[in-house]
């Protein structure tokens, strides 16, 4: 009967990491040390990074911050700049479109 | 029905769990089994139910016909088979095809040595079937809270449902539910993309191997869960996705009967905002 039949990977065979395959030339170099983790391993590989950040990824990260931080500080705003209130009103606060009025044309800020 | 040369191999005897080699043969490519013969009885029986239900019915338009539970008066009771019994027997039928189906599975993975992973996460389903249309209804005291056999009016029951909780969006299990749902499609399709990717290179170039697409997603987000991982968090993810979505439904009334929004009040009346 079946003797392959596991939900956990049960023995972790433990080698030299892997800096992944060679990055073509002119590219960035990848960032990070790779290292495992044994309880990532129970279920898939055990190791993390590199990770290749790149210029586009670095532009992705700073598109993202501003975008985080403008949806914040405008849900901070609109419980009058009260840390607490904005942990406990979170998941009801909203950073709303323009209304309909506006159209298809721009808003103004504030 | 011809065969492979090497399928012959695969065919092996026993593994069966009942009926011992009575039933252990094949019809063309299909393993029949015990378990085949009553998923045949059980989906002939439900489907010729069903066809004397729209016959008896007002149309044969597909879109509009319709086999309702008993009305709520008849409670947890057998209902005249035109008020609801049609529907009794047609869900027995149902219940009994799907549990033969996987039975079924459950066999012929036996016969192939391999794992019970795919009855098991068919038995996910069977098991959302049974808290929608049993276990539900019975803690509420009714079958006509479970919902109807017909394309449209199965569509109204679940609007009509989800607007008895005002908003069921609200509901913190199918929040979970609707977002595993989306997970296990995201994983999955990256998982699809990433092999066709691999085995599809572009001209010139040579199919890639796991290492090329270990290296992809460590690229990407730091972390490539691997060839068999990918498939473990997957199927968790998916079937995940059904059971949150049965605990939404089964606390839906039998365990909150208010509106869904109002349910976070707690959250919002926490003595720890008291400062």
């Amino acid at each position: 009967m079946a003797e392959y039949q596991n939900l956990f990977t049960s023995v972790q065979p433990v080698g030299p990491v892997h800096h992944g395959v060679d990055l073509p030339r002119g590219d960035d170099k990848r960032t990070g040390e790779p290292f495992l983790v044994h309880l990532f391993g129970r279920i898939g590989n055990a190791q993390i990074g590199p990770v290749y950040l790149g210029s586009l990824g670095v532009a992705s990260l700073i598109f993202g911050i501003a975008a985080f931080n403008i949806i914040g500080f405008n849900m901070l705003a609109s419980v009058d700049w009260n840390p607490i209130q904005l942990i406990r009103q979170l998941f009801w606060l909203a950073l709303e479109p323009p209304p309909p009025a506006y159209g298809l044309g721009h808003s103004t800020a504030g | 029905m011809s065969m492979l040369s090497f399928e012959r191999q695969y065919r092996v005897r026993g593994g069966t769990l009942f009926g011992g080699d009575l039933f252990d043969f094949w019809v063309g490519p299909f393993y029949v089994g015990f378990f085949g013969i009553t998923t045949m009885f059980f989906v002939l029986t439900g489907t010729t139910l069903i066809l004397w239900g729209a016959a008896m019915g007002p149309t044969w338009n597909i879109w509009q016909i319709n086999i309702a539970p008993p009305d709520l008066s008849y409670g947890l009771r057998l209902a005249p088979m035109m008020e609801g019994g049609l529907w009794q027997l047609i869900t027995v039928c149902a219940i009994g095809a799907f549990v033969s189906w996987a039975l079924r599975e459950v066999e012929i993975a036996r016969k192939l040595g391999m794992g019970l992973h795919v009855p098991v996460a068919f038995g996910m389903a069977i098991l959302a079937y049974v808290s929608l249309q049993v276990v539900r209804p019975v803690l509420m005291g009714a079958w006509g809270h479970a919902f109807p056999y017909g394309i449209y009016s199965h569509l109204d029951w679940v609007s009509n449902t989800a607007y008895q909780y005002l908003h069921f969006h609200y509901n913190p299990w199918h929040m979970i539910a609707a977002s595993l749902f989306f997970a296990a499609t995201l994983a999955l399709s990256m998982h699809g993309g990433l092999v066709l990717s691999a085995t599809n290179p572009g001209k010139g170039e040579v199919v890639k191997s796991p290492e090329h697409e270990d290296t992809f997603f460590r690229d990407f987000i730091g972390y490539s869960v691997g060839t068999l991982g990918i498939h473990r968090l997957g199927l968790f993810l998916a079937l995940a996705g059904v059971w949150f979505g049965i605990v939404c439904i089964v606390v839906s009334g039998p365990f909150w009967t208010g509106a869904w929004p109002e349910w976070w009040s707690w959250w919002l009346n926490m003595p720890i905002w008291r400062t």
